[in-house]
């Protein structure tokens, strides 16, 4: 048995290495057959001489059949711990003399496994409750203990901790919720982005069911993409992270989708202030294949129109829409294979249009105005999951994303006498997005309880639409002048990666974790080579605290171009080239953690991230120009501190997170080759949730947030051309503005407080949630853009306050 | 009890929404700025230094101040010695040149009289403001020379346009500064019913493309990057439509500047100032070579040619 496991692991390596052949030069190519021949020696061995059993299988809901990711299964006899993977499944060797694993997952109450040794090889199903339901049959234990695993820069969010959370409009939304841990912060008042300690958006990873998605905004980022309804987990991962992640400089958010509930079919259907969802899901074919269907669109358009026309007498008419589908399907072949098919497709729309005539004696003029934005992104995935015993488990995947954005202006009037017609037309074009087709594989190994190995590898290949101006121009003369930057400015490259890692347990308080991961991006004429060497080390002091440490480097093979306004979907992914090098990160990380009581969890983690190739416009910067040109890249360094506090099970949950932290940039072409600090840069950053069961009906959660204001460049005096000669004065101004340094300028410190109420009646056959909130209850004027006016600073702010109320149903 | 609750909850709840729907706008306070000296000066070979002085202001002034600082220090060094102090002189009492004309009054000393290749520096001081200074060198002039002219006729969308189009060359030896500012001026006002048609036209695959505003000048600022040659010759074209009306034989004069990189950047970050949509381009810096303050202190040298246009019987 044990041979043919170190055998199928030699030949999926084989089946990797011949991939990246053409690609890795021989002394690396034998470098890795003597890793994996090593690792194979070390493991055969250690397979052959455990005579333990080894029970594997899966964690799941009990009331849905859903599988649940990240649960911890725990033996106490021997103080050894297992963590069930992204589908669930899990594989652990119990000690001789357990007789039970603790099992315990975030937001479900934990319970014990009885071991049956006389029971037969096959993956086991256990079952889960979640923490809101009753509990009359099962055996709960003692709360989950975090310091067992390893936690270092990751963060979870329970789905259920995310319903209670306070959020703009009464949308939930996972993006919102990660803003409120420590380090993360968004990137401006009330939108989705993710700033992750003083790292760039773009640098950000979002992945649903394994797939990259671009953007993650809707409506100008005041709301995320990623539908809630849609969601079973989600893993954040602020810095050295495994081995098997890559591509991103800072983090990565990975989100998995719902399985679709294998015992029957549910609805549910919410309406709020600017949207509705509907959410089906169910088994299809008796409890082997099961879907789910969830849907939401806004109506903002038919609410908000007759307003506007109102308020502002406006004459055009505008529709603006978000919608997004998410579709999975998943088929049990046997308990060994598994087939998944997840769909995801979203896109924001914007429209304004304006007809007009007017008429005189000797002429008619007809006017026409058209605007329009469209953005948006689709995923998909094929995976199939196969479990080639206890303790072997792997994944072959086909993906697919694309993100496109494109906006169009339109103006044309036309003037018609007795004598002739005339046209002045113009219009203007930008259209931009990203492409990507691939696959990977992926194999995890559980040799024995000391050893926890995966590895893979993915091919992507990705091509890039960086931004195409079409411009059109014609006067009255009937003179045509078309000017098109950028056109067939198509760029593709390829991603290929490999990756091993091992979770090595030394005993009973040490735990080291060693990756690799090697990644090669094929441009036109470049083959970029990155080595991705990630370690972690995990020592346990007592039973009730660990101290941690990681390091790690990762590189990112496309960039972010983002001008100095902040947050608008304009802004345009690039590809590296031969030109545009890949960015680059080194992140070192400390972590202690501290078991209070048996409530709280206290964690202070230290961080220190070198970044290189990092990619800006250059001053001055003519945006029509092609971006490469535009370009530079320099370097940045972010520091920082994180304290949290928090009580993650019980009626009263919440936490309180404070980040202590600075992040700069130094680019030789920018700021005259002087360090700035980064826009993103915010030294205090305080985050205080609460969340309370109050009764089995109402559920209330508030959350104050604060943190230091923005760095921005504001041009705060001028200085005067007094007597430029009369050859110049039309040519040059008066004055101009006088830049001391770049983001010279705090903006005021940004502050609100968030509060929701959740009433809930459960019903024979359906189940009805009221949700009331309000989003910046008190009304503090955060601002989402700034202005020089009538010579005055000023602060615009749009949401001073904003309540929020949904009504779900749900049939179950 | 319980409706009436509800009831007033809906109604402050309604308020509440309402009250949301409006965009809030307010005025921030921004922090204490300390002003600093900002720095103009121009200066090339046989002609006196001719500084201007002032200081930076607050963006947020509705009204540009444009006075100058009288009671400023200015020395002037040259090749790492000191040369000179300049001192204030009124307004009309100096030179102007293409790039700045009387007007504030400038600090001058006519025994300060800078020559090519040689470095010199600006130290300025004045009561309040922290003290900057600024380098610079007087580049090699490349000499301009007039190669002749002639009429020629154009179509255009159906229309039939006349121009005069003068040709020129300018010497590009091996020692020149790299950057050129080339302009052409009108020697005084024109008849009204003239200059609106006489403005100058560039259209070069070097120099770059220009017309003239409505005062009849036009410039362009270039580099000599592409020229491989020692010389390059170009042509300027003016629109003739009344040649008429030209009654007091004006003349244009064509200007060659060969700018200092310090003059080059300043002059091209004010026209991109001028020129970029703040809507898609990156906020403008200006340059300025003057640590502390703003401004530049630049070494030009001019070449100069002229013609004179008249009347009638289309000669020049």
């Amino acid at each position: 048995m044990s041979l043919l496991l170190s055998l199928k692991i030699f030949i999926s390596v084989y089946i990797i290495m011949i991939v990246f052949k053409p690609i890795l030069r021989s002394r690396l190519r034998r470098c890795f057959y003597l890793l994996f021949f090593i690792q194979g020696m070390t493991i055969q061995p250690l397979c052959s001489q455990n005579s333990q059993i080894a029970i594997s299988g899966y964690i799941e809901d009990q009331n849905t059949g859903e599988r649940l990711i990240g649960a911890t299964l725990y033996d106490p006899a021997i103080g050894n711990s297992a963590v069930t993977n992204e589908y669930g499944f899990f594989s652990i060797k119990p000690g001789l003399e357990t007789q039970k694993l603790e099992i315990s997952y975030l937001g479900y109450h934990s319970v014990e496994y009885l071991i049956d040794r006389e029971k037969s090889e096959g993956p086991v199903f256990i079952k889960l409750y979640q923490e809101e339901q009753a509990l009359d049959e099962v055996v709960v234990t003692g709360e989950a203990n975090p310091i067992h695993i390893r936690t270092i820069g990751i963060n979870k969010i329970s789905m259920a901790s995310i319903k209670t959370l306070p959020v703009i409009a009464g949308e939930k939304d996972i993006m919102k919720a990660y803003q409120l841990l420590p380090g993360v912060q968004s990137g401006m008042e009330g939108t989705a982005g993710m700033v992750v300690r003083g790292s760039s958006p773009g640098e950000n990873l979002v992945l649903l069911d394994g797939v990259p998605v671009y953007n993650i905004n809707h409506l100008f980022g005041f709301f995320s993409v990623i539908n809630s309804d849609a969601i079973n987990s989600s893993t954040l991962m602020k810095g050295s992270m495994p081995a098997r992640y890559g591509g991103r400089i800072s983090s990565v958010l990975d989100i998995r989708m719902k399985e679709g509930n294998a015992q029957k079919i549910k609805t549910s259907l919410t309406a709020g202030i600017i949207s509705a969802r509907l959410l089906v899901e169910g088994p299809l074919i008796n409890d082997r294949t099961t879907f789910l269907v969830s849907a939401r669109r806004t109506y903002l358009e038919l609410l908000g129109y007759p307003i506007f026309k109102w308020i502002m007498k406006e004459e055009g008419m505008w529709s603006y829409k978000f919608q997004d589908i998410n579709v999975k399907l998943n088929h049990r072949f046997n308990n060994n294979n598994r087939l998944y098919l997840s769909m995801y497709t979203g896109d924001d729309a914007y429209h304004y249009a304006l007809n007009e005539d007017t008429e005189t004696e000797t002429e008619r003029v007809h006017y026409e105005e058209e605007d329009g934005f469209k953005w948006g992104n689709i995923t998909g995935t094929l995976r199939w999951n196969h479990q080639f015993g206890p303790r072997m488990f792997s994944n072959t995947t086909l993906l697919y994303s694309r993100y496109s954005f494109a906006t169009n202006t339109f103006r044309e009037e036309i003037t018609t006498t007795t004598d002739n017609t005339k046209t002045l037309r113009y219009s203007m074009g930008f259209n931009s997005g990203i492409e990507d087709y691939g696959t990977s594989y992926d194999l995890d190994f559980y040799p024995n309880n000391n050893h926890k190995i995966r590895l893979g590898g993915t091919a992507v290949r990705h091509q890039f639409k960086p931004g195409v101006n079409i411009y059109d121009f014609q006067d009255f003369s009937g003179l045509l002048e078309v000017d098109s930057i950028n056109t067939g400015a198509i760029l593709t490259n390829y991603e290929l990666a490999a990756y091993i890692e091992d979770e090595i347990k030394l005993g009973s308080k040490l735990t080291i974790y060693i990756g690799y991961r090697h990644v090669a991006f094929l441009t036109e004429d470049t083959v970029y080579q990155s080595p991705e060497p990630r370690v972690s080390l995990r020592f346990q002091l007592t039973d009730n605290s660990s101290l941690e440490a990681a390091w790690g480097i990762i590189s990112q093979n496309l960039h972010l171009l983002t001008n100095s306004s902040v947050g608008f979907p304009t802004d345009q992914w690039v590809p590296i080239t031969d030109r545009v090098r890949p960015a680059r990160a080194q992140q070192y990380n400390l972590a202690y953690k501290q078991k209070i009581g048996t409530l709280f969890l206290l964690s202070i983690e230290g961080f220190y991230k070198q970044m290189d190739n990092l990619l800006e416009y250059e001053q001055n910067a003519n945006l029509k120009e092609y971006w490469e040109d535009i370009a530079v890249q320099g370097v940045g360094e972010a520091k920082g501190l994180e304290f949290m506090l928090q009580k993650e099970h019980g009626k009263s949950t919440g936490w309180i997170a404070y980040t202590l932290s600075r992040s700069d940039r130094d680019f030789e072409e920018l700021n005259n080759g002087r360090p700035y600090p980064y826009k993103y840069d915010r030294r205090h950053d305080l985050k205080i949730v609460f969340m309370q069961q109050l009764n089995e009906r109402w559920e209330a959660g508030i959350n104050w947030v604060f943190s230091t204001g923005s760095a921005v460049t504001l041009p705060l005096e001028e200085a005067s051309l007094p007597n430029p000669s009369w050859y110049l004065h039309y040519y040059f101004p008066n004055a101009y503005p006088f830049y001391i340094s770049k983001n010279n300028y705090r903006l005021p410190n940004y502050h609100r407080l968030d509060f929701v109420i959740n009433y809930t009646v459960q019903k024979k056959k359906t189940e009805h949630i009221l949700s009331m909130g309000l989003y910046n209850a008190y009304m503090h004027h955060n601002a989402l853009y700034y202005s020089f006016y009538d010579g005055k600073l000023r602060s615009h702010s749009i949401i001073p306050i904003f309540p929020s109320f949904s009504y779900t149903i749900s049939f179950n | 009890m319980k409706n009436s609750f509800n009831k007033s909850f809906l109604i402050l709840f309604g308020i509440i929404f309402c009250f949301s729907c409006t965009t809030k706008t307010y005025d921030i306070e921004l922090d204490e700025y300390t002003p600093h000296l900002a720095v103009e000066c121009f200066f090339t070979a046989g002609e006196p230094f001719s500084v201007v002085v002032t200081s930076t202001h607050s963006n947020t002034d509705s009204v540009i101040p444009l006075d100058t600082i009288k009671d400023a220090e200015v020395r002037v060094y040259e090749d790492g010695g000191f040369m000179n102090n300049l001192e204030w002189a009124e307004t009309n009492t100096y030179r102007p040149n293409i790039f700045f004309t009387e007007g504030v009054g400038i600090f001058t000393n006519p025994n300060a009289i800078p020559e090519v290749g040689k470095r010199y520096r600006i130290e300025v001081s004045a009561p309040g403001y922290d003290p900057v200074y600024a380098e610079s060198t007087i580049p090699e002039k490349s000499d301009l020379s007039y190669l002749g002219h002639d009429h020629i006729t154009e179509e255009e969308n159906d229309f039939t346009y006349q121009y005069l189009r003068v040709f020129l060359r300018m010497q590009n030896p091996d020692t020149l500064s790299h950057f050129f500012f080339f302009i052409t001026m009108r020697s005084y006002y024109w008849n009204n019913s003239i200059y609106h048609h006489r403005y100058p036209m560039i259209n070069d695959p070097i120099l770059g493309i220009t017309t003239g505003q409505n005062d009849g000048n036009g410039y362009v600022l270039f580099s000599n990057e592409f020229i491989e040659e020692d010389y390059y010759d170009f042509h300027v074209k003016f629109y003739q439509s009344d040649t008429t009306k030209l009654e007091n034989n004006p003349r244009v004069f064509f200007h060659l500047a060969t700018l200092s990189e310090e003059a080059y950047h300043y002059c091209e970050t004010l026209e991109l100032y001028q020129e970029l949509d703040p809507r898609f381009s990156e906020p403008v810096w200006i340059y300025s070579n003057v640590e502390g303050g703003a401004g530049v202190f630049a070494g030009i040298n001019i070449s100069t040619d002229s013609l004179i246009f008249t009347a009638t019987s289309n000669t020049y």
